[in-house]
């Protein structure tokens, strides 16, 4: 056996009876344990509502489609058009219908923005939209303050630290106990011989991360067979994150500075990029794209309802040449003292606010996907803002997703609201057929592309980076080791 | 002696290179914070000032039309921004801004503006707050995690002994060193808020009384901080070991500790689901008042009820419009069911609470944030108080609309109000809860952060005469 494997052996060793290795490595085995438990549960719970949620849709439409089915056999009789199952009426408010986002295979990753957002959305045809209404489940504001114990927290806050504490003081410990002469007295140069000290901890404390992950991934329920590219995307990532803070404190301690100033500076760094440049970029982000607020939306919308009262009838005779399918010459769809009548009016106005209000509401969320566009190309200003990307993207629960979730949405509430209304406005029965192939919701995940590559390659710009400034100071090094 | 050696501490602070570069980062990031909260919360209080206009005058301009469809579009309760909310958004950013005022419902705020951000913003916020909670205790940690051990490295804490001084007075004059830098760090974000203020002018409307107590939570932090600092030296053997030790501390305190404690919260007392929360409501409702229904048991005794108030038989003999009154008193029945089941759902919280403030214990960060919370009305007992008012607001509102068509639609097919009867409604003036209210709910809290600092200022005397120099 050559040198290096030597090394490598008492190297193991030695990390094999090193207590404060062995305790942070149990503290992050804890931490991970902990945060997929929390995770676990968290999306229990989502799954839970939604199939509560989703039983409720189910159970009404059925309700409807037996109604129906008893009219038309003469076997039930009805009075009012709320109770009359054929009628629009009933439709609109009684069967509501729900769109609905699936976790992804490796939710389990990251709640990200999962805490802020249902994985529902209820379709409803009698509210302004602009006012969110019965899809926020109840959750304590204080709990999405200080965010949720996931696996994305322990990786991007937390490992990084611990690889910091492992890692600080290789050489320089060596050289305050007096040991590194007899080091350099080795025919291995120094820097060699803190490459593969380092490296040994990075592999020891990678392939213990991969091994933990993947036992906790399949304890917790997720198919990583049924989903191999994404676990190799998700051992990509922790692979190059992982190898970032390493190679980091590779060059911190090549930089011959003692452990307290190494110590110092990794821990600056790690401030710098877990919380000052992500928290800066997000208050500059807010001040160079300004973003007003959702009130005023409300109000815009509350103008434009007035405007439409105050000018029914021509507004009415604006909305049947835009939907000429629309209009009927029944008169209980024109007689306000029949709740036909009065909700076609009713619903019309709301709709009619709502086509004129759009484009005010839809300029609004330009500026804002504007915003989250610059603050997602800002990201690469930091490694930990690109891995926590990576990590709810993969997910499936960063913002990007939940939009795109509530814009397909907003897609299939105007589909089924064309469907509705038109049966409605004309007094339609619906039949039971029709209650059975009523337009269904699916997320469409195609159009969200993914942004893996250029996170990892973002990643891995970084090592080169790093790359470059250890060759550079390698051979200062050389000199300080010497000294 | 004590002087002396706080003296000379100082000195080698101020001849440190490195301690110089970390706080003038340090009050630079302060100062950049306070310049974007300014403008923050400056563009906040003129949209809240104009859209609260604007939301007023579109409920005037209503048209002409039946009273309680004016109640069904409703009207909004728009959330105020308190002053001290510029150095501490708090729950702000969760909880939404504004309250949708209708008839029948009682809804909670929405427009949660962390919704519209991207993940990014769970980083946090360059604030002033952020600043002092998590960025002060690390800069007092990279001063003063050696100043014991450097002293112990290199071998000149003998000296100093031979001189005269007790372990004791070594650690207090290093205490009172670093204590006198935390002050002027804490004078410059003092002042820094003062100027900014005086910027906002008459706008700011900030007590001076409230912004002392404001303050003095995070003194009390940082004082916390700085003598657990001067304890932690004193026991490590080595620099390194100090420092590892202060980072984990501040890890647990700051990061770990908030985050289980909230989501152990969650577990143990869990909100219900909304279909919960929703069934149980129309469940309670079911066999009351709605104000549409005239023919269920409870409209019937009602309705019994307001003939024999009237003296008369029938409801045609009524000088009123029964169903205005019907309308007005399902409202209020509706109300009370809702008021039942936030009520229940606020209960769920204070015992949620009780696990914040038990694990004030652990981390004085909890304690602190949750002050500094309540002080600038960013905190969740402040969005309980609006939403109640907004919800009393609610049901004046709508029996003044009710009213309006029991008084006037008596005889009149399909009653129409006019635009009069939207401008003469009331007004929602909400105002704010009082100081000292805030500071009696919060006792438990103050007394946490006065024993953390109480205790770990004994601590650091007591364990100091214990000190190994050899």
């Amino acid at each position: 056996m050559g040198i290096y494997g030597q090394m490598v052996r008492t190297e193991l060793r030695l990390l094999s009876r090193d207590y404060g290795f062995l305790g942070l490595l149990f503290l992050l085995l804890f931490l991970m344990s902990f945060a997929s438990w929390n995770t676990y549960y968290h999306l229990a719970d989502k799954n839970k509502q939604l199939t509560v949620q989703l039983e409720l849709v189910r159970q009404n439409d059925q309700l409807l489609i037996s109604q129906i089915d008893s009219l038309n056999k003469g076997l039930a009789t009805y009075e009012g058009q709320y109770t009359l199952p054929t009628s629009g009426v009933r439709l609109t408010y009684n069967n509501h219908r729900l769109s609905w986002i699936p976790s992804n295979a490796y939710a389990l990753i990251a709640i990200g923005q999962g805490d802020l957002y249902s994985n529902y959305k209820k379709i409803v045809l009698y509210f302004n939209s602009s006012y969110e209404r019965a899809s926020s489940e109840l959750i304590s504001p204080i709990e999405q303050l200080f965010g949720q114990l996931d696996l994305a927290f322990v990786w991007t806050y937390l490992l990084p630290l611990i690889i910091l504490l492992i890692s600080f003081n290789i050489l320089s410990s060596e050289r305050e106990t007096g040991r590194l002469k007899l080091i350099a007295s080795q025919p291995i140069k120094v820097s060699t011989w803190l490459l593969i000290k380092i490296s040994i901890r990075f592999f020891t404390l990678f392939s213990l991360l991969i091994i933990f992950t993947f036992a906790l991934l399949s304890i917790f329920g997720v198919s990583i067979f049924q989903h191999p590219i994404e676990f190799g995307q998700l051992t990509i990532l922790l692979f190059l994150y992982t190898a970032f803070w390493f190679i980091l404190c590779f060059l911190v301690n090549l930089s011959g500075a003692n452990s307290s100033r190494s110590l110092i500076l990794l821990t600056s760094i790690w401030v710098l990029l877990v919380f000052l440049i992500p928290s800066f970029i997000n208050q500059l982000g807010k001040e160079l794209h300004p973003v007003p607020t959702r009130l005023e939306i409300i109000n815009h919308h509350q103008e434009v309802y007035n405007e439409i009262e105050s000018n029914l009838r021509q507004e009415m005779v604006a909305l049947f040449r835009l939907h000429p399918d629309w209009s009927s010459d029944d008169p209980i769809t024109k007689d306000m003292s029949n709740s036909t009548g009065w909700n076609i009016n009713f619903l019309a106005k709301q709709y009619l606010a709502q086509l004129k209000h759009q484009p005010k509401a839809q300029e609004y969320e330009d500026k804002i996907d504007k915003r989250n566009q610059w603050f997602s190309q800002l990201r690469i200003s930091s490694p930990a803002m690109i891995f926590q990307n990576a990590l709810t993207e993969l997910a499936g629960t960063s913002t990007r997703y939940h939009r795109s979730f509530l814009k397909q949405s907003q897609d299939y509430a105007h589909q089924y609201r064309q469907f509705v209304f038109k049966g409605l406005f004309t007094n339609h029965a619906f039949t039971s057929e029709e209650i059975k192939n009523l337009p269904e919701f699916v997320f469409d995940r195609q159009q969200i592309p993914s942004v893996f590559w250029p996170d990892a390659l973002a990643l891995i710009i970084y090592l080169i980076g790093i790359g470059i400034a250890i060759l550079f100071l390698s051979k200062k090094s050389t000199r300080i080791i010497q000294k | 002696m004590i002087v002396f050696i706080a003296k000379f501490e100082l000195l080698r602070y101020s001849r440190d290179g490195h301690a110089r570069l970390l706080v003038i980062c340090t009050t630079l990031m302060l100062l950049a914070s306070m310049v974007l909260s300014i403008r923050d919360y400056s563009l906040s209080q003129d949209q809240y000032q104009e859209n609260l206009l604007q939301s007023r005058l579109n409920w005037e301009s209503q048209a002409e039309k039946d009273p309680h469809d004016a109640a069904h579009d409703g009207t909004y309760a728009i959330e105020p921004i308190y002053p001290l909310a510029m150095l501490d958004k708090g729950i702000q950013q969760y909880t939404g801004q504004v309250i949708h005022l209708g008839a029948h419902e009682r809804k909670q705020s929405t427009l949660n503006q962390a919704k519209d951000h991207s993940g990014l913003f769970r980083f946090g916020e360059l604030t002033p707050n952020f600043v002092l909670l998590y960025l002060f205790p690390i800069l007092l940690i990279f001063l003063g995690y050696n100043t014991f051990t450097e002293e112990k490295e290199a071998q000149t804490i003998r000296l100093l002994l031979a001189q005269g001084a007790t372990t004791t007075q070594l650690a207090l004059g290093k205490w009172v060193a670093l204590l006198i830098l935390m002050m002027l760090l804490f004078i410059v974000y003092c002042l820094s808020v003062v100027l900014s203020y005086a910027y906002l002018g008459g706008s700011s409307g900030i007590e001076i009384l409230e912004w002392l107590i404001f303050n003095a939570s995070y003194l009390i932090y940082l004082i916390v901080f700085v003598s657990l600092i001067v304890l932690v030296s004193s026991r490590s053997k080595s620099s390194g070991k100090s420092l590892v030790t202060l980072l984990t501390f501040w890890i647990l305190v700051t990061l770990i500790i908030p985050k289980l404690s909230s989501n152990l919260a969650g577990q143990l007392y869990p909100f219900p689901s909304l279909q919960t929360f929703i069934d149980n409501i129309n469940e309670d409702q079911k066999n009351g008042l709605n104000g549409h229904n005239f023919w269920n048991e409870a409209a019937q005794d009602f309705q019994q009820k307001v003939l024999q108030e009237y003296g008369v038989k029938t409801i045609e003999e009524l000088p009123v419009d029964y169903g205005g009154l019907l309308l007005a008193e399902g409202e209020k029945y509706e109300s009370e069911i809702y008021t039942k089941h936030f009520n229940l759902l606020k209960a769920q919280y204070h015992k949620q609470r009780k696990v914040f403030r038990l694990s004030g214990f652990l981390s004085p960060f909890l304690s602190v944030r949750f002050l500094s919370m309540s002080m600038a009305r960013t905190d969740y007992n402040f969005q309980w108080h609006f939403e109640e008012k907004a919800e009393q607001y609610r049901v004046v509102l709508n029996t003044a609309l009710n009213m309006n068509i029991a008084e006037n639609a008596k005889g009149v097919e399909r009653y129409k109000a006019n635009t009069e009867v939207w401008a003469n409604a009331p007004k929602f003036e909400y105002q704010w809860e009082a100081s000292d209210q805030i500071i009696k709910d919060h006792y438990f809290e103050y007394s946490i952060i006065f024993a953390w600092m109480i205790l770990s200022f004994l601590a650091m005397v007591v364990f100091s005469r214990k000190i190994k120099v050899v």
